[in-house]
C-alpha cells in the first residue's frame, strides 16, 4: 500500500484570514493531580518534581483554547531537570560559596564582594525572565506550529538591571554627591547641609519610582517584539502615557501607605521595646519586645493587603494596556481584567497555599512527635538530623499541594479576559525556527521568576 | 482496506498538518491497529497506536483528545469528544495518566530506593564520608577555612595577647602539645568575650573566651578543656562537622528545587550545632590520654566538669530559653564526668606554677567584670562545647 501523503486540497478561502477565538476550559481533576505529585516528589527526594510540574502545564496549556483547539505544551520533565542541574552546579553553588567565602574576608572587601554578588544575581533574574519565557515559548504549539522568542537573554538582562540601577542609582548617591561638589567637601558645610541633602535623597528615591511604568513597557516591548508563532512576528506599539495617568494614583496611594508604615513602625520601636530583642535575660523586656515584634509583623502584613489593593487596579490595567498594543498579523489583543478580578484571584490562590501549609505543618509535627516521642530517636544523632531534614521538606512539598490550582486559576483568569480582535491568516502561517534548546529553564527556577 | 470497523463509531476530528497553522475537518476512527483518519479527496491516514502522542495524559475527566504520531511528523490531530478519549484509552493505554506517571517516576523511586539503602548501610557500618573527606583535605585549606572561622566566631572582639599571659598560655599549650605527639602544632586564641565557651577550629585552632579562663579556678582545670579542644582538633571533629554542613545544605538545596534558601540556612544551621556524643567522647579520651602524658592531674578537668554542670541545672528562665533542648546537641555531663572521675592518679605536676597561672588569668587585662556590651558574633554563639 502506498504511504499516504499529507496533503491539503487548496480550497479557495484556505489562505485568507480568519476570525480567532480565545477560551478557557478549566482543567478537571487538578486537586487529585497535586496530591499525586506530592506523593511521588516526597518517594523520589523530590526528584519527581520537574515531571509534576510538566504534567501541570501540559494541562494548563492545554485549557488554553484557539478556535476550541488547545495550546500544546510540549517541553519535558528530563529538560527541566536538566536545566536545574546545570544551573545548581554553575551558577548556584558557586555563587553560595563565594558569598559564604566573602562572609569570612575583612571589610571592605567582603561587603564589595557581597554587593557585586547581589548585583549579578539582579542581573542574573533578568536574564531568568528572559529565558523561562523562550523555554515555554519555545515548548508550545498550536495545531503544530511552533512559538518561539528569538533575542538575546543576555541583552535583555542587561536592560532589566540599568533601567533600575540608573535612576535608582542617581536618585540614591545625587544628592550627596552634589552636596559635596557644592560645598567643594569642606566637613562642616557638609554637615550644615545634611539636613536638606537627606531630604532631596529621600524626594529623589520618591521620584525615582516613576521609572517604573517606562520600564515595564520597556521590558514588555523587549519580550512581545522577539515573540513569533511560526513565522510571524508578535508587534508591541504600547505608549507610556496612559499608564503614567493611572500610575499617579497609585503612586500617591503607595506612598501614603509607606508613610503611614514608616510612622508605625518607629512610634512602636521605643527603647525599651528594642532592649528584650538583645537581651535575654528578663523576661519583661522580652514581652515588650515580643509585643512590638507581632505588631509590626501585623503592620506589614496589613501595608502588604492595602499596597496589594492599591496596585491591582493599576496592575489590571497595565496588563489591558499591553494586550490592546499588542498585535499578531491582521489582529489586535484586547484585555478584559479588572483590579477586582485580581484581587479575588489572589485572594483565593492566597487561601489554596494558606491550606496547603497548614497541612504541611501538621504532617512535619506528627513527623516530629514520631521521631521524638515514638522512634526517641535523639535530635544531634545523624538518624534525628535526617529526620528533622525529611520533615522539613514534607512541610516544603505540601507547601506546593495546591500549586496545580493556583496555577491554573491564574492563568484562566487572564485568559478569560483576553480576547483576539481582527482577522489572522492562518493557512499562510508556516512553520518557524527551531531554536534547538535543549534544556529547561533552571536559572528561573533557582531565583523564584515565573513568567506568569 | 478497512473493512473490520463496523465496532467504532466515527467521530469528528480536525486535523492540521503541521506546515501552516490551517485545519481541516475529518472523519476519525479507532481501527483495529491504530488511530484512522479520513480526510477528503485524500488517502486515509493510520497512526499505529503504540507510537501515539497525547498532548496532555488521558484522565477519566477527559472531555477532549489531541493527538500526534512519528507516522505524519508535525501534523496533529484534534477530537473534542470525551468518549473519544476514553475509548482511546483502552486501544492506548501508554497514554494514560497511570501510565505516564509511572513511566517518569520509576528510575527514580528505584534511585531513591537505592539511596536510602545506602545510607542505612553507612549508617550501620559506622562509615562516615564526612570524615573521609575531612582527612583528605590539604593542611593550608585547613588552616585558611580555620582562620576564616575563627575570625567570624570571635566577631569584632580583640583578642588578648598581654605579655606574660600569653607566654604562659604558650608554654600551657607547648606542654600538651608535645604530650599530643604527631607534631601537632596548636594555635590557640583568646577572645575578649563575657560566654564561657572553648572551640575548636579546622586546622588545629582553639578560641578560648575571657569568660572561661576567669571561670577556671586552676590551671589544671584550663589545661583540661584545652586537652579537650586539642582532642577534636586531633579527631578532626572540626573539619568532619563543616564538610557535613556543606553536604547536608546542598543535599536539601538539591531536594528543594534550588529555591529554598532559608530552608538550607536552616538545615546548615542545625547540622552545625556542635558535635555528637561519640565525638565528644573520643575528645574526653584524648585529652584524658594528653594529660596522663603531659604528667597534668585530670582532677582539674573532673572539677571544672563539676561546676559547669551544676550550672547548667541552676539556670534561669533567660538561659532556658536561649538553649532549646531540641537544637542543643550537648551530651549528658553525667556520663562523660564518670568517665573522667574515674581515671586512675597517676604522678603529675601542676600545669603552671602560681606566677604563670595568674599572668594567664589576666591576659586580658586586669579583670573587669563587665556587662557584654559586644553583639554577638554573626552566627549564633556556638553551644558550649566542653
Amino acid at each position: 500500500m502506498m504511504r499516504p501523503v499529507v496533503t491539503e486540497p487548496p480550497a479557495a478561502d484556505a489562505s485568507s484570514p480568519v476570525p480567532v477565538r480565545l477560551s478557557w476550559l478549566h482543567p478537571a481533576g487538578l486537586v487529585s493531580l497535586g496530591l499525586a505529585n506530592l506523593a511521588l516528589r516526597i518517594l523520589t527526594l523530590n526528584v519527581y518534581h520537574f515531571w509534576g510540574e510538566t504534567e501541570v502545564r501540559r494541562r494548563i496549556w492545554s485549557a488554553v483554547r484557539l478556535e476550541g483547539e488547545p495550546l500544546v505544551y510540549t517541553g519535558t520533565g528530563r529538560e527541566l531537570f536538566a536545566g536545574f542541574l546545570v544551573v545548581f552546579g554553575l551558577v548556584l553553588l558557586p555563587l553560595t560559596l563565594t558569598g559564604a567565602a566573602a562572609m569570612a574576608l575583612p571589610d571592605p572587601g567582603s561587603s564589595l564582594i557581597r554587593i557585586a554578588l547581589s548585583a549579578f544575581v539582579f542581573y542574573l533574574t533578568g536574564v531568568a525572565v528572559y529565558r523561562a519565557r523562550r523555554y515555554r515559548l519555545s515548548r508550545t504549539r498550536w495545531r503544530g506550529i511552533r512559538m518561539s522568542l528569538g533575542g538575546n537573554s543576555w541583552r535583555f538582562g542587561w536592560t532589566y538591571v540599568w533601567t533600575l540601577a540608573l535612576p535608582f542609582g542617581v536618585a540614591l548617591f545625587g544628592p550627596g554627591f552634589l552636596a559635596y561638589a557644592l560645598t567643594g567637601g569642606d566637613r562642616d558645610a557638609m554637615a550644615e547641609a545634611a539636613g536638606p541633602t537627606i531630604g532631596t535623597t529621600v524626594l529623589a528615591m520618591l521620584a525615582a519610582f516613576w521609572i517604573l511604568p517606562w520600564r515595564s513597557i520597556k521590558l514588555q516591548g523587549l519580550l512581545v517584539r522577539d515573540m513569533r508563532f511560526g513565522d510571524r512576528p508578535f508587534t508591541f506599539d504600547a505608549p507610556a502615557g496612559p499608564l503614567y495617568r493611572r500610575y499617579a494614583a497609585f503612586w500617591a496611594g503607595s506612598a501614603v501607605i509607606a508613610a503611614w508604615l514608616c510612622a508605625a513602625l518607629l512610634g512602636a520601636a521605643t527603647p525599651e521595646a528594642l532592649a528584650g530583642l538583645t537581651d535575654e535575660t528578663d523576661t519583661e523586656k522580652m514581652a515588650n519586645a515580643l509585643r512590638f515584634v507581632v505588631l509590626a509583623t501585623f503592620a506589614l502584613g496589613l501595608a502588604y493587603l492595602l499596597y496589594y489593593l492599591v496596585s491591582a487596579s493599576y496592575r489590571a490595567f497595565q496588563f489591558n494596556h499591553f494586550a490592546s498594543h499588542t498585535h499578531f498579523e491582521g489582529a489586535s489583543f484586547r484585555g478584559t481584567a479588572t483590579g477586582r478580578g485580581l484581587v479575588r484571584n489572589a485572594l483565593g490562590n492566597f487561601l489554596l497555599w494558606l491550606a496547603g501549609f497548614l497541612i504541611g505543618l501538621l504532617a512535619l509535627l506528627g513527623w516530629m512527635f514520631l521521631a521524638g516521642t515514638v522512634l526517641a530517636l535523639p535530635p544531634e544523632s545523624a538518624g534525628g538530623q535526617a529526620f528533622l531534614l525529611l520533615g522539613l521538606f514534607l512541610l516544603f512539598a505540601s507547601m506546593a499541594l495546591f500549586r496545580p490550582l493556583i496555577q491554573a486559576r491564574t492563568t484562566g483568569y487572564l485568559a478569560r479576559n483576553l480576547a483576539i480582535d481582527g482577522k489572522v491568516p492562518l493557512a499562510g502561517i508556516s512553520q518557524g525556527d527551531d531554536h534547538n534548546l535543549r534544556r529547561g529553564e533552571g536559572l528561573a527556577q533557582a531565583f523564584d521568576v515565573d513568567a506568569f | 482496506m478497512h473493512s473490520d470497523t463496523a465496532a467504532s463509531p466515527l467521530f469528528y476530528g480536525r486535523f492540521s498538518d503541521g506546515r501552516t497553522a490551517g485545519a481541516t475537518d475529518v472523519d476519525v476512527r479507532l481501527g483495529a491497529s491504530g488511530v484512522e483518519v479520513m480526510r477528503k479527496g485524500a488517502l486515509p491516514l493510520v497512526w499505529p497506536y503504540a507510537g501515539l502522542v497525547a498532548a496532555e495524559p488521558l484522565s477519566s475527566y477527559a472531555v477532549d483528545a489531541l493527538l500526534s504520531s512519528p507516522a505524519s511528523p508535525g501534523a496533529s490531530l484534534f477530537v473534542g469528544e470525551g468518549l473519544f478519549a476514553r475509548k482511546l484509552a483502552e486501544k492506548a493505554p501508554h497514554l494514560t495518566t497511570r501510565a505516564q506517571r509511572w513511566q517518569h517516576a520509576k528510575p527514580w523511586l528505584l534511585a531513591t530506593l537505592a539511596t536510602v539503602a545506602a545510607a542505612i548501610a553507612v549508617w550501620a557500618l559506622d562509615l562516615s564520608p564526612a570524615r573521609t573527606i575531612a582527612g583528605l583535605l590539604p593542611d593550608r585549606a585547613r588552616s585558611a577555612v580555620g582562620e576564616q572561622i575563627m575570625t567570624e566566631m570571635s566577631g569584632d572582639r580583640p583578642q588578648c595577647d598581654a605579655g606574660p599571659g600569653r607566654a604562659a598560655l604558650d608554654r600551657l599549650t607547648t606542654r600538651l602539645a608535645e604530650a599530643a605527639g604527631d607534631n601537632t602544632r596548636f594555635k590557640v586564641v583568646v577572645s575578649d568575650w563575657d560566654l564561657m565557651n572553648a572551640f575548636a577550629a579546622p586546622g588545629e585552632q582553639i578560641l578560648l573566651t575571657r569568660g572561661l579562663i576567669e571561670k577556671a579556678q586552676s590551671a589544671d582545670e584550663l589545661a583540661g578543656v584545652l586537652a579537650h579542644e586539642m582532642g577534636h582538633g586531633i579527631e578532626r571533629h572540626p573539619e568532619t562537622a563543616l564538610v557535613r554542613a556543606i553536604g547536608l545544605s546542598a543535599a536539601l538545596e538539591l531536594m528543594m528545587g534550588g529555591s529554598s534558601g532559608t530552608l538550607a540556612n536552616a538545615g546548615l544551621f542545625i547540622a552545625q550545632l556542635a558535635y555528637s556524643r561519640d565525638a565528644e567522647r573520643a575528645a574526653d579520651a584524648e585529652a584524658l590520654r594528653i594529660l596522663a602524658k603531659a604528667g597534668i592531674s585530670a582532677k582539674g578537668f573532673a572539677s571544672f566538669f563539676r561546676r559547669v554542670q551544676k550550672e547548667e541545672e541552676g539556670s534561669g528562665l533567660g538561659k532556658s530559653l536561649s538553649s532549646l533542648e531540641v537544637l542543643r546537641t550537648h551530651p549528658v555531663t553525667e556520663e562523660r564526668l564518670r568517665v573522667v572521675e574515674r581515671t586512675p592518679d597517676y604522678k603529675s605536676t601542676p600545669a603552671l606554677d602560681e606566677k604563670e597561672w595568674a599572668a594567664l588569668k589576666s591576659i586580658c587585662g586586669a579583670a573587669r567584670p563587665k556587662p557584654d556590651k559586644v553583639r554577638p558574633a554573626k552566627p549564633a554563639p556556638p553551644p558550649r562545647d566542653i
